[in-house]
């Protein structure tokens, strides 16, 4: 199979999981649920149910309503929030860039202590420091986020406080009263992302306050994913330094150093640097607990008060967004990795 | 390292066994020489031995033996509570170790479950695209990519969400989403299997095609599966308390571990015990698992026992 043609199949296949997607959500929430609710108040007459069932279309068959609502998705139609009392699309993407800061700060954490460790644990294989960052990295992926979240709460907020030590601030992405009373208040968006804004406005006191509200979130999102970096850096890193090339690279009479960082690593760097993508591709879909926790204003956080209070419309907007973001992100690493090696095609 | 394995082999069996048989004894004999992955072993078999044995001396009523006075004052080595709660009391008064003895039966229950569920249909659908193959096949497995592609935590907190709040719904949605990985890893295995020459011997002497498929390609396919599926066991633990946490599971009198954790929040402030200890116990669980899957798949790789 040609390059080309293999990306085709897979933007074809694309379009069958955005579509599966949304259609098992949109009939479980029309047929399991009645997306009546969302419009309805304590004083809604039965006319007024009419009139609701005539405006949005409801009495139609749901192939159509289907139909209305996945055309709806590509021209920015995600319907309405009673939650959020505005537009899906609207609420979403004001939310957005809190989500990208944070998904950021936690790739580059990730990153940061991750592959390090991956490193030390690779060459290293079999002694000491192997298994200490091995077990570090089990660690990790065995604790659930929520409670390593509440966990940093307790200690960083809570706990700190009774001390009497400066704590980390534990909910929102900035101080909001602080945001108000500060002279310059919080810069005008121009990305939209906090930390950004005001640091290229300068506004070093809420930059700081950012960042600090910033590090809790992160830290809990980071620790939970260094572990798979690192696995996959320990094992692509064995896998590399069993090569040929690398005996003939010792043969030749270079240092060990050299051999590792030199020949070693770049090529062990591949798979590392692809699940990095992808984990900051999950992140980019929210991260709903942390942020549920953290009150994170993004669009994980909410998502899952929308789920809490039954606003269907947000929660399949928001499904859709982050099946797209994923979907995408696999798509564009089976294509590199397809460019790469044309075993894969077949 | 190697030398030591060698020195550690088993002597020659004196008695002819299958080589699968052979197989296995050789893997748990690998499987032992890791301290880590004993305690991982160690840890599970206990917490499933307490998850089992445990309600029996658990009182009937503990779920439901609500007592809001004893549940305001519930903080750890409070006096007034004492020796007849050792773990304390939760929120709502009740005793915390006999809630945790019960939920660990429906966590672990509710994982080993949506995991079997994930094979039983993985395999199925798995084996007949590698082994039969044709239209069929490729219809199973592009369906079975669709199902890889999709979010997984999103779509089961979705399904969970919109059906009714019960510990089905938890199942069925994280089982929904638990079998594409072994479809896909099996029909791999199959797919090697079927190529190599004592299949066709087996053809050759007349061997019905569904008996090579059930009694000697399956067989020899399933290892791999298995160690996926106890890393997943661990994984689904994970994402089923989320998901409780979260809120869209079940209701707060429910005995579940990640439900304990989301009523303690109440009083993060006052009692964090009441947070941390079902914590403690789920990351127990997913640990002891993810242990002993990783020891699993270093021993049966073949790659990794050079």
């Amino acid at each position: 199979m040609r390059l080309h043609e293999y990306i085709i199949r897979r933007m074809i296949l694309l379009i069958f999981v955005i579509a599966g997607v949304t259609l098992v959500v949109f009939y479980l929430s029309h047929v399991i649920s009645n997306p009546l609710y969302l419009y309805l108040t304590p004083k809604t007459t039965q006319a007024g149910i009419q009139a609701l069932i005539q405006k949005y279309g409801l009495n139609q068959p749901l192939p159509v309503q289907y139909f209305k609502y996945f055309i709806g998705l590509f021209t920015g139609d995600w319907g309405y929030s009673k939650l959020a009392t505005q537009p899906v699309f609207t609420a979403i993407a004001e939310r957005f860039p809190n989500t990208v800061e944070l998904a950021i700060a936690a790739v580059i954490l990730t990153i940061a202590v991750g592959i390090p460790l991956g490193i030390v644990s690779g060459v290293m294989n079999g002694r000491w420091a192997d298994h200490a960052s091995r077990i570090f990295a089990i660690v990790g992926v065995s604790l659930p986020v929520f409670w390593l979240g509440l966990l940093l709460k307790i200690f960083f907020y809570y706990d700190f406080n009774v001390w009497g030590l400066p704590n980390l601030p534990s909910s929102g992405a900035y101080d909001t009263v602080l945001a108000l009373s500060h002279p310059a208040g919080l810069s005008p968006t121009i990305t939209g992302i906090p930390l950004l804004d005001t640091l290229v406005t300068g506004n070093w006191v809420m930059f700081t306050d950012s960042f600090s509200h910033l590090v809790l979130p992160a830290v809990t999102l980071a620790f939970i994913s260094i572990g798979n970096i690192t696995r996959i850096m320990r094992s692509s890193m064995l896998e590399v330094l069993r090569q040929d090339y690398i005996t003939l690279a010792r043969s030749k009479g270079l240092t060990e150093r050299i051999v590792i960082y030199r020949h070693a690593l770049r090529n062990a760097m591949v798979p590392t640097l692809t699940v990095s993508g992808l984990i900051f591709a999950g992140l980019l879909g929210g991260a709903p607990i942390t942020e549920f926790i953290f009150q994170w204003p993004g669009i994980g956080q909410l998502s899952i008060n929308g789920l809490l209070s039954n606003d269907l419309s947000l929660v399949l907007g928001y499904v859709f967004l982050t099946t797209i973001i994923i979907v995408v992100a696999n798509l564009a690493v089976d294509i590199l990795y397809a460019y790469m090696d044309p075993r894969v095609r077949i | 390292m190697k030398k030591r394995m060698d020195e550690a082999l088993p002597s020659a069996p004196t008695r002819r066994v299958s080589p699968m048989v052979a197989e296995v004894r050789y893997a748990l004999h690998l499987l032992t020489l890791n301290k880590l992955v004993l305690a991982g072993i160690g840890l599970a078999v206990g917490l499933t031995v307490l998850a089992i044995v445990g309600p029996f001396f658990v009182p009937a009523n503990t779920a439901n033996s609500i007592n809001f006075q004893l549940g305001s004052q519930s903080e750890l080595g409070n006096p007034n509570i004492g020796w007849a709660h050792p773990l304390g009391v939760d929120t709502y008064g009740r005793d915390m170790l006999g809630l945790i003895v019960l939920a660990l039966g429906l966590d672990m229950g509710a994982a080993g479950l949506v995991v079997g569920i994930g094979l039983v249909i993985g395999v199925l659908l798995g084996v007949t695209a590698g082994y039969l193959g044709g239209k069929l096949g490729e219809a199973i497995m592009r369906v079975t990519d669709i199902f890889l592609a999709l979010p997984l935590f999103i779509w089961a907190l979705a399904i969970a969400a919109v059906l009714t709040r019960s510990l089905n719904s938890l199942i069925v949605a994280l089982a929904t989403v638990s079998w594409p990985g072994y479809t896909r890893i099996i029909r791999g295995q199959v797919l090697v299997e079927k190529g190599k020459p004592y299949v066709e011997g087996l053809q050759a002497v007349g061997v019905a095609r569904w008996r090579i498929m059930l009694r000697h390609v399956v067989p020899n396919s399933i290892f791999p599966l298995l160690v996926q599926a106890t890393l997943d066991i661990g994984g689904v633990i994970l994402t089923l308390a989320a998901l409780t946490f979260l809120g869209v599971g079940l209701t707060p009198l429910v005995p579940e571990l990640g439900q304990m954790v989301s009523n303690g929040t109440t009083y993060i402030q006052s009692d964090p015990a009441l947070i941390t200890i079902p914590g403690l116990f789920i990351v127990a669980i997913s640990l002891s698992f993810n242990l002993v899957g990783d020891g699993l798949r270093d021993v049966l790789d073949p790659r990794l026992r050079r």
